[in-house]
């Protein structure tokens, strides 16, 4: 793949993040998971995908640069760190799935995998800068949750599993 | 590089294995954390580090404020909530109202987090 081609498809690939990524913004916390403060991690879709056609450090690119810009756009400087923290923890998951175990584990299992290490990273990072054991008390409900919102963009993922790549 | 389409059938055995890991996760943290027991005591205010303690079963309304936010706090018949706050998010106000020890509320924007203490999870480390 030639230079300009990689550059316009991580450019096209980060428009479609980051709109996902403000879809959620807006979108009634109840439209899909009946929880507050969690997402269904629509923009994950992106980088999972990424990374299972064989384009690891693009996908790492976009996701960083997703996750600057929504930090700029819809939220502050607590939740960039957060939202990194998060970012580095599902990245790191979603390659071990992919890469070490992809021949035991489908879109599915990646997911959820990477949805809950995304809700430990982003505990983490509310244990470093504000309480540990307030945050804790968090995991259980946010690793339940994961289970939820990993099979939704599972199964966006398998339906994608069938469609060719545009750019490739 | 490679670019082969993944046509592997849909679901395998280690997506199974995945659900289940993550689930027993959950619970045995949850069994850890001991949320669903005892009677809390106190309410423990964490606001930017500098902690205070309220008895859950006083009532009262206190207006909180750090980083340049507001959150006004409730106390009432044993439990508390965040009634109102001025952050961007307000995930605060949306988590409703906790009773039970080890319940948390966390205000990310304004660093300011509530915990209910005292019952059977009496320490303030957690028991892992």
């Amino acid at each position: 793949m030639s230079k300009a081609r990689r550059l316009a498809l991580d450019g096209a690939m980060l428009c479609v993040a980051l709109a996902l990524s403000y879809l959620e913004s807006i979108l009634p916390a109840w439209t899909l998971v009946p929880l507050p403060g969690v997402k269904p991690g629509l923009a994950n879709i992106v980088t999972v995908l990424l990374v299972r056609r064989g384009y690891v450090a693009d996908a790492a690119a976009v996701s960083f640069a997703r996750i600057c810009l929504s930090a700029m756009l819809f939220g502050g400087p607590v939740s960039y760190f957060i939202s990194l923290s998060g970012g580095a923890f599902a990245f790191f998951a979603l390659c071990v799935c992919t890469y070490a175990l992809g021949k035991f584990v489908g879109p599915l299992g990646t997911s959820v995998m990477s949805a809950a290490a995304h809700n430990i990273g982003q505990i983490f990072a509310v244990s470093v800068i504000m309480s540990p054991t307030a945050a804790i008390a968090y995991l259980p409900v946010l690793l339940f949750a994961s289970l939820f919102t990993g099979t939704i963009t599972g199964i966006i993922l398998i339906l994608l599993d069938r469609v060719k790549f545009p750019l490739s | 590089m490679n670019t082969k389409i993944y046509k592997s059938r849909a679901v395998l055995p280690g997506d199974v294995a995945v659900y289940i890991i993550v689930a027993a996760v959950a619970v045995l943290t949850s069994i850890a954390l001991g949320t669903n027991d005892g009677r809390p005591e106190y309410v423990e205010i964490n606001s930017g580090g500098q902690i205070e303690r309220y008895p859950l079963y006083e009532e009262r309304k206190l207006t909180l404020s750090n980083e340049g936010y507001l959150l006004t706090l409730v106390i009432e018949s044993g439990r508390v909530w965040i009634e109102d706050a001025d952050c961007p998010d307000r995930l605060c106000v949306k988590t409703g109202k906790i009773s039970k020890p080890g319940e948390s509320i966390i205000c990310v924007p304004a660093r300011i987090s509530v915990r209910l203490t005292g019952g059977k999870d009496d320490s303030d480390a957690v028991a892992w």
